[in-house]
């Protein structure tokens, strides 16, 4: 009797502490939103891909480097100028057991495209005519003309790869080929993911990961702080900084893929000289707006494109700071004493940035009157060319320079995207070509002679580079960061055994 | 009585229409597109003609009439409509999130009733000594500061400090402490004001000037015939107060990730999901009309002189 009671307690003792083990290999961190969508074709903002990125796989990936790397397609060519051929990985299953193959991958990009599905992403695969499966595991897409930025636009989050048979219920209800498989959504609350043993890249170290939905910037910091929280995203620099004294935590900074730029409305009746655009220019100084407002959480601009950005281009201070060339040149275009207004949307945390430039700008003679609006009317203003400055960022989530460059300031954009309501044929000629181009010295020259351009003409001036940056427990290790905002590939990460450093209470 | 409550229900319902349709107006007629707040800076990859079909489909083109008789035509089925955001019928996360509001204020009320209570019986007790000077004092404080500072506060203390704790989330009883108490702490100041007033009001009346000189106890002057008397406005100011922590929820929950109504409304105004906003203001409007509801017969139980017609 003794004996059994001594198994059993001894059983009981095991189960325990293979519980508590694997419980201690669940990463918890926190989600700033409750996730809009977890079917990544209709997710809406970076938040939901941070849950999505570890329940899908997307075609190709991004490495930390940047380059393209193997996803779900392990290798790709293009036999012709206007076909994509992608050859699929054969070992793949989705977390519900149904084989991926190319008929598969089909159906979930022309999903993707179709407009009925509302798909956020189907830009992505515009320029995509038809899709024709090969064989089992190979498939082409077949574009009307060259389009070179398709291999790229198939690393981005919303192209993930979708079951055949995914209907409305896929954004509660995830079933993706992902390193994670879906457990639980409280809404508001947390999501849940499990490791999938049975990934195509080998079982995650860690168990599972819980997202804990935490809107308050402090509260997450408190919440770290407390232990909490293994991993917490996106700091700012206060916060970032603020958490140097903590010996167990880890700070993490990289060179993201974006930029913010002051706009010039380049149909604003002073604005539109050049003159004042580069006179403005030379009144900023934005190395010392990075190194001070961002305590050295942003890079100084070195071309319009972040230095990630493929062909981007690295001009060590494209515009000295010279406060008496920016007054001669004020003078000199009659533009002394004007007033301009600088708008803003509230949700960027721009309103330090506006205040330096409003200051720099006052330095040289022109008065700047700040407008803030919520995104939705900003929005409005700067696209009907109401704006005469405004501020605002740019992401180039590919890494293709087509990204930014052909939304913000191709001419067919104008009354859109390009609130500089720029229209420069020459420029438009060369996006046209670069996007025709295979990547290569031909495409790079025609990028940075494009980027060479915005430079010259200004129709929108770089300010400065992100920086990502994220504070993780000491016992957090293995993660990657992959070079666009918003993805950290944690197939690799582990926690160590120092019971993990967070703990739920 | 029952002719009185009808009438209540009756006046209750056409706030309730009152309060949507100005819901509706506002949201309607604020500046900017929708779809733009809905999407944020994600719009700046959607090709126009999609933007298009995107509003076409979630009703955008109808102008505010059109979308509020459309809600009233829905409201009147039981259908409150599809949240822009979630895609999801705007029931199912009144259901989901209305617990844990639910949980939150009622945690929180006994609680803000037991310290202001107590608070303001103590203070007019000893009426213009120190005690009541501090306790005054304290009740100031305590009404000045922002509930979201006070949140941030106990979290410092109880969570990161101590660890007693935990800072966020839900999950049990002890993820409910610090939500609550900080909810009871801020609903308690005003409660504790008006409880001081009243008691010192009535202890000043003949009635209980006549009892003391009868020789009954200090301490029963004071609570049979003192806040006795005094707790009708009390009451009144209680069920005030609950409406007021409606609002102090959004603060709360956003401050200790509590999943709730309050969040939920926030989200849904940012992202101007006019269903999902209609949806938690008919709820609350709805909740507002049972508490005065309630609030009204207590009166009953509490002064006889009270009647109904």
């Amino acid at each position: 009797m003794t004996t059994c009671r001594t198994i059993v307690l001894l059983a009981g003792s095991w189960a325990l502490l293979l519980a508590a083990a694997a419980n201690a290999q669940v990463l918890i961190t926190a989600l700033p939103v409750n996730p809009t969508s977890l079917d990544p074709h209709r997710a809406i903002e970076g938040y939901s891909f941070m849950v999505t990125n570890q329940l899908y796989d997307t075609l190709v990936r991004l490495g930390d480097d940047g380059a393209i790397e193997a996803g779900l397609a392990l290798a790709w060519s293009r036999p012709e100028p206007t076909v994509l051929r992608l050859e699929l990985r054969r070992d793949v299953r989705f977390h519900d057991g149904q084989p991926l193959d190319a008929a598969a991958v089909a159906a979930s990009l022309r999903r993707l495209a179709d407009p009925a599905t509302g798909a956020r992403g189907g830009f992505l695969l515009a320029a995509v005519d038809h899709i024709d499966v090969i064989d089992d595991y190979t498939l082409e897409l077949v574009t009307a003309a060259p389009f070179s930025p398709l291999l790229a636009n198939l690393t981005f989050p919303a192209t993930a790869i979708v079951p055949p048979d995914a209907g409305e219920a896929l954004a509660r209800t995830p079933v993706g080929t992902g390193p994670f498989r879906f457990v639980s959504w409280r809404d508001g609350d947390s999501v849940e993911l499990a490791a999938n043993p049975d990934h195509w890249g080998g079982a995650p170290a860690l168990a599972g990961i819980r997202y804990r939905v935490m809107p308050e910037r402090a509260a997450q910091l408190i919440a770290f702080r407390a232990g909490e929280l293994h991993l917490i995203h996106d700091l700012p620099p206060d916060a970032y900084h603020g958490l140097a004294d903590r010996a167990d935590a880890v700070l993490v900074s990289y060179p993201s893929d974006r930029t913010s730029y002051l706009g010039f409305n380049v149909e604003h009746p002073v604005l539109g000289d050049q003159r004042v655009r580069h006179a403005i220019a030379h009144a900023v100084d934005a190395p010392l707006l990075a190194e001070t407002l961002f305590r050295g959480l942003a890079l100084a601009p070195t071309g319009p494109l972040a230095p990630l950005v493929r062909y981007a281009l690295q001009e060590p201070d494209p515009y000295p700071h010279d406060p008496l060339r920016a007054r001669a040149l004020l003078r000199e275009a009659g533009a002394e004493g004007t007033r301009l207004t600088l708008d803003l949307a509230t949700d960027g945390d721009l309103d330090s940035v506006a205040q330096y430039l409003q200051a720099a700008l006052r330095d040289v003679g022109l008065v700047v009157e700040i407008a803030r609006h919520e995104f939705a009317v900003h929005y409005e203003i700067v696209t009907s060319g109401r704006a005469a400055l405004s501020v605002g960022f740019w992401g180039s989530d590919t890494l293709d320079p087509d990204f930014m460059l052909g939304a913000a300031l191709h001419s067919r954009e104008i009354g859109a995207n390009n609130a500089s309501r720029y229209a420069q044929p020459a420029f438009d000629a060369l996006l046209a070509r670069g996007a025709a181009l295979e990547d290569g010295p031909e495409r790079a020259a025609v990028y940075r002679e494009a980027q060479r351009r915005v430079l010259v003409d200004l129709p929108l001036l770089p300010l400065y580079h992100h920086v990502g940056t994220y504070a993780k427990s000491a016992s957090l290790e293995g993660e990657r960061i992959v070079a666009s905002s918003f993805q950290l590939d944690l197939r690799g990460a582990r926690l160590g055994a120092d019971g993990a450093g967070a703990s739920e209470r | 009585m029952v002719a009185y409550l009808l009438g209540r229900l009756a006046s209750g319902a056409v706030a309730a229409l009152l309060l949507t349709a100005v819901v509706n107006g506002l949201l309607s007629l604020t500046p900017g597109d929708p779809m733009v707040a809905l999407l944020g800076p994600a719009v700046r990859n959607l090709p126009a003609e999609q933007l298009a079909r995107l509003r076409r489909e979630a009703g955008l083109d109808r102008s505010w009439p059109q979308h509020y008789a459309h809600f009233l035509a829905g409201a009147w089925r039981g259908d409150l409509g599809v949240s822009r955001r979630s895609g999801r019928p705007v029931a199912v996360e009144l259901r989901e999130r209305l617990p844990a509001t639910a949980a939150l204020t009622l945690t929180a009320l006994p609680l803000a009733l037991a310290l202001g209570l107590t608070a303001g019986v103590a203070a007019a007790a000893h009426a213009r000594t120190w005690l009541d000077t501090l306790l005054s004092a304290a009740i100031v404080a305590v009404a000045a500061v922002p509930v979201y500072w006070t949140g941030l506060l106990l979290l410092l203390a109880f969570s990161l400090a101590l660890g007693w704790l935990p800072s966020s989330g839900s999950g049990g009883w002890r993820h409910l402490v610090l939500p609550a108490v900080t909810l009871g702490i801020a609903s308690a100041a005003p409660l504790a004001r008006i409880t001081r007033s009243s008691v010192i009001d009535a202890l000043a009346e003949p009635h209980v000037v006549a009892a003391r000189a009868r020789g009954l106890s200090r301490r029963r002057v004071l609570v049979r015939h003192g806040l006795r008397n005094a707790l009708v406005p009390v009451l009144t100011v209680a069920g005030i107060d609950l409406g007021r922590m409606l609002s102090g929820v959004v603060f709360v929950e956003a401050v200790f990730a509590w999943p709730g109504l309050g969040r939920l409304m926030v989200d849904a105004i940012t992202a101007r999901d006019l269903p999902l906003v209609q949806g938690i203001v008919l709820a609350g409007a709805l909740a507002m009309l049972a508490v005065s509801l309630l609030v009204d017969l207590a009166y009953l139980r509490l002064d006889p002189r009270v009647r109904y017609r």
